[in-house]
């Protein structure tokens, strides 16, 4: 009996294990198709697949728009993060050093950017900005929409990181007779160094990914996506495939990184 | 020296002001701009600062509103029972079939198609289910069929989308509320003689209600959200609500009307938001008295 | 005094305070959180440059005394005074009074030489100035190598000492310990203890220490505070809570104690006579209690284990008891027997190498010189 049951039981778990493998294959699919394709030689992805060939990275590295438009969502990416990590940091150190009677509505009110969806803040973005304050579109404009999402989304992970902190460590510092700000630079930042370098990274990439708030407040300095919308506007394109096969590689490779910063212990 | 004791040093206000200045200004208000702005009208692409309910007349009088309402809220539908179906075998294998070490492995690798560009893999979507795509290609190499199934451009392809993108969504909440479940619960239910299946139907499932619903609700709003999943597998013959709203905003430039369409949708997700979270809450209470029925 | 041990020069910290100071006082201090009454209603005089322990159970309000001192906490009411002048509301950086933390707080990414010199680069002292100061230390604390280890590098003790170099570089008049040793092996323990009350002699500040250990309290301390549930239940020498302890709760917690219920009676010749509920009379000596106000009243006698004879000796004492053997326990330092007389169970250590010990029904005895006498409410 134990036996059969036992069986049982391992085919099931065989059977459960293989359905992962294709879940997860399921999940990477997309992925491997932009990948494997930006090396294919074809106009129109083929199977079965032909000589690799780098033709299509060439022509993007020609094409002065695109890199332009790549130049533009760095330079937002950049501002971005940094913006939204300093916000982020400055709310999670106040919600660590005070207990915030309307803690619950405040964090409540943070989340509100993380769960509206971004076709909404985009429009009311667009609205606010374009219309009502007459700042014309432009990257300034997404600089100031992107971080309305990140700056939450940063101030989150910090706190996560911070809570690690030994409170005691604080209270030494006080004693030896530092101040707030000293303490920060000594103490605070140098062991939440980790979980802000991940904060910074994933509010790039969440920055740099972001289309469609982008598309409608940027006016004529596209961001990446927007400029990628428009080629696919246009039909099959495989310059797409190798474009997007970069910005898979710098994304994951920031995720990749900010998982190791973020596993990465603080003393 | 005494200080005035409670109320707090400025460097509290360093701390909370910046961020919920930012929120209030660039979220808040643009929000509450979208409701009043629905209430005027467009002239000559101008607003018109009159209070007016015409757009909601133009909404709930033409039935081409109506048709993409319903059809966006059917596929949202569709997407949190697909994903629900997908994700639960997905979520319990990893939560309790594979050891703790590579637990957080399989989530982080879980993460990072969700963390890749958006259009790109939509665009990807694209060239996997075309009629002379990908999937086709592969079908009739293996003469499972014969003429190229039709599947991008329309809803199927839409519903694809948003089963691939908003899984892992789904999953990832079933898991931590999966997590979280005590393990003596699972011995004990198998020490008196629960199977696998009569485990799960009796104890994980009904614990895990929250993390459900959790998930459907952002499956749910994230998909009702969502334009460029829609616009680029499902094509333009059909709309959803969503290509509604952009329609007015790049088409038209009738932001009052486009207004006027967003606070319907945001309507709906708050509606969606307050029904089932009051259930969430109802759910983790009776967690804590009856971990299985009687 | 000059410092027996071989560490250094200590009188680098010595001279600042004449000894006659107060150096801490609390005036009707109370502590809440929320409903919870942590400290109530406490007052107390340090004088300066004396080991002063608080000693309790947990959750009695030590710890929270210690850290007002230290301002990590703000009394609800009541006034802290350090050196005679108020701090209650001062902030923790601007007292000049310096934390030994439980878990040392040493910053780990900071080296040994950084973490001590910290309160020093806070002040904005130079570097130059900074290094010398902190291998004086290194050698007053007799680790003079570990200069630029990292904190994770170190044992506990090293450790420990290192926190205590830290807080001692800032010459406060009043240091704080938390609890410091609780961390560490009972052999590293002791030594440290002996090294501590050494220090404190040698530096002449004022030590407030913490701890649940009573043995460490009693080896270490020029005065100790018992405190129970928030609120202070006696204060005096080693020996006067040892030997005259004024209520159950101080006679119980430090060492084992043996407790008589019984009325006074009213005293003759000098003693007091107490009637237990078996009508026996009991006597003990005058100690500090003014016997005219004892009389009808209710009353504990409280007789420490050690000073219980048996045998032939008990026969020649004043206060004489029977019972039963109910256990012998071999301590290693005592035997230890369980006696049962009348529902109570009555604790004699006796020195080992007692010779025979009879096996059943015992005598017990002790003089009217021994035991004190603690009143009811």
């Amino acid at each position: 009996m134990a036996a059969i049951k036992g069986k049982r039981a391992d085919l099931s778990h065989m059977a459960l294990r293989l359905y992962v493998i294709l879940a997860f294959g399921f999940l990477f699919l997309p992925i491997a198709v932009i990948i494997i394709f930006s090396f294919q030689p074809g106009r129109y992805p083929n199977l079965p697949l032909n000589e690799f060939t780098l033709k299509w990275y060439g022509e993007m590295i020609y094409d002065r728009v695109l890199l332009e438009c790549m130049k533009n969502s760095v330079v937002v990416g950049v501002s971005v993060s940094f913006i939204s990590t300093a916000l982020g940091f400055l709310a999670a150190y106040a919600l660590r050093s005070y207990k915030l009677r309307v803690e619950n509505l405040f964090l409540g009110f943070m989340s509100g950017p993380l769960t509206v969806p971004s076709l909404l803040l985009g429009l009311a973005l667009l609205i606010f900005l374009n219309t009502f304050l007459s700042i014309s579109n432009s990257l300034f404009s997404v600089i100031l929409s992107h971080t309305v999402i990140c700056a939450p989304f940063a101030m989150f992970i910090v706190r996560a990181r911070l809570r690690s902190i030994d409170k005691t460590l604080e209270e030494a510092a006080w004693d030896l007779g530092a101040g707030t700000w000293q303490t920060i630079r000594e103490v605070i930042l140098p062991l939440s160094a980790p979980g802000l370098i991940a904060a910074l990274l994933l509010t790039f990439t969440l920055s740099f990914d972001e289309f469609i708030i982008a598309w409608f407040v940027s006016g004529f300095q596209a961001t990446l996506p927007v400029k990628i919308w428009s080629m696919m506007r246009g039909g099959i394109k495989p310059t797409i495939n190798a474009a997007g096969t970069v910005i898979f590689t710098l994304s994951i490779s920031f995720l990749v990184l900010s998982e190791y910063f973020l596993r990465k212990k603080s003393g | 020296m005494a200080r005035i004791r409670n109320f707090p040093p400025l460097r509290f206000f360093v701390g909370f002001l910046p961020i919920t200045v930012w929120e209030v200004l660039f979220f808040l208000f643009p929000v509450i701009l979208i409701f009043m702005v629905s209430f005027l009208y467009v002239k000559e692409l101008r607003l018109v600062y009159e209070w007016t309910f015409r757009n909601y007349a133009k909404i709930f009088s033409m039935l081409p509103y109506w048709e993409a309402y319903l059809r966006s809220f059917r596929l949202s539908l569709t997407a949190v029972l697909f994903s629900a179906a997908i994700g639960y075998p997905l979520a319990y294998t990893i939560a309790f079939e594979i050891s703790r070490r590579y637990q957080r492995l399989l989530i982080v690798a879980m993460i990072v198609p969700f963390w890749t560009n958006y259009l790109i893999r939509a665009y990807s979507w694209q060239i996997i289910l075309a009629n002379s795509g990908l999937l086709n290609q592969f079908l009739q190499a293996l003469h499972v069929i014969e003429t190229p199934i039709r599947i991008l451009y329309t809803h199927n392809a839409t519903e694809v989308g948003f089963i691939y993108f908003y899984m892992v969504l789904m999953t990832l909440l079933l898991y931590s509320s999966m997590e979280s479940i005590n393990r003596d619960l699972l011995e004990a239910a198998a020490d008196l003689g629960a199977k696998k299946f009569r485990t799960f139907i009796e104890i994980i499932f009904p614990l895990t209600y929250p993390g459900l619903i959790a998930g459907s609700v952002f499956v749910f709003i994230l998909s009702f959200g969502d334009f460029v999943g829609p616009s680029i597998l499902g094509g333009g013959k059909n709309p959803v609500f969503s290509q509604l709203i952009v329609d007015e905003i790049q088409g038209t430039v009738n932001l009052s009307m486009a207004s006027a369409l967003a606070v319907i949708m945001v309507v709906t997700i708050v509606a969606i938001l307050i029904l089932l979270l009051r259930r969430v809450e109802t759910a983790t209470l009776r967690k804590g008295g009856k971990p299985w029925r009687q | 005094m000059p410092g027996s041990s071989p560490k250094g020069d200590p009188g680098i910290l010595k001279g600042r305070y004449s000894m006659e100071d107060i150096s801490v006082e609390f005036r009707n201090v109370t502590k809440k959180f929320g409903e919870i009454v942590a400290v109530d209603g406490l007052s107390l005089c340090v004088r300066s440059g004396r080991f002063l322990t608080l000693l309790g159970p947990s959750g009695c309000g030590k710890t929270t005394t210690l850290r007002m001192v230290g301002g990590f906490e703000i009394p609800s009411s009541g006034d802290i005074f350090l050196m005679g002048e108020e701090v209650t509301y001062e902030s923790i950086a601007k007292r000049e009074t310096h934390m030994v933390f439980q878990n040392y707080a040493l910053f780990p990414h900071k080296t040994v030489a950084q973490n001590i010199g910290f309160g020093l680069k806070m002040q904005g002292l130079k570097k130059s100035q900074i290094e010398g100061r902190v291998r004086e230390m290194l050698n007053l604390i007799n680790l003079p190598d570990i200069y630029d280890r990292m904190p994770h590098q170190l044992s506990g003790g090293q450790q420990q000492r290192v926190a205590l170099a830290r807080a001692l570089i800032l010459k406060p008049p009043v240091l704080l310990l938390d609890e410091p040793l609780g961390a560490l092996d009972a052999k590293i323990r002791k030594q440290l203890q002996l090294e501590l009350k050494q220090l404190q002699k040698d530096l002449g500040i004022t030590f407030l220490y913490v701890t649940h250990d009573q043995e460490e309290a009693m080896i270490m301390s020029d005065i100790i505070g018992i405190m129970n549930s928030g609120r202070l239940e006696q204060l005096g020498t080693p020996q006067q809570i040892y030997e005259t302890p004024k209520t159950e709760f101080v006679a119980g917690f430090v060492g084992e104690c043996n407790f008589f219920e019984g009325k006074v009676l009213g005293s003759s010749d000098g003693l007091i006579e107490i009637q237990d509920s078996s009508g026996r009379i009991l006597k003990v000596e005058r100690h500090s209690f003014d016997v005219s106000s004892l009389a009808g009243r209710r009353a504990t006698l409280a007789v420490r284990p050690e000073d219980i004879e048996i045998g032939e000796t008990a026969a020649l004492c004043v206060n004489r008891l029977e019972g039963k053997i109910r256990e012998k326990l071999y301590t290693g330092v005592v035997v230890r027997l369980v006696v049962e007389i009348e529902d109570n169970r009555i604790i004699v250590d006796l020195r080992r190498g007692i010779s025979s010990l009879p096996s059943d029904r015992i005598q017990i005895g002790w003089n009217p010189d021994v035991g004190s006498v603690i009143p009811k409410d």
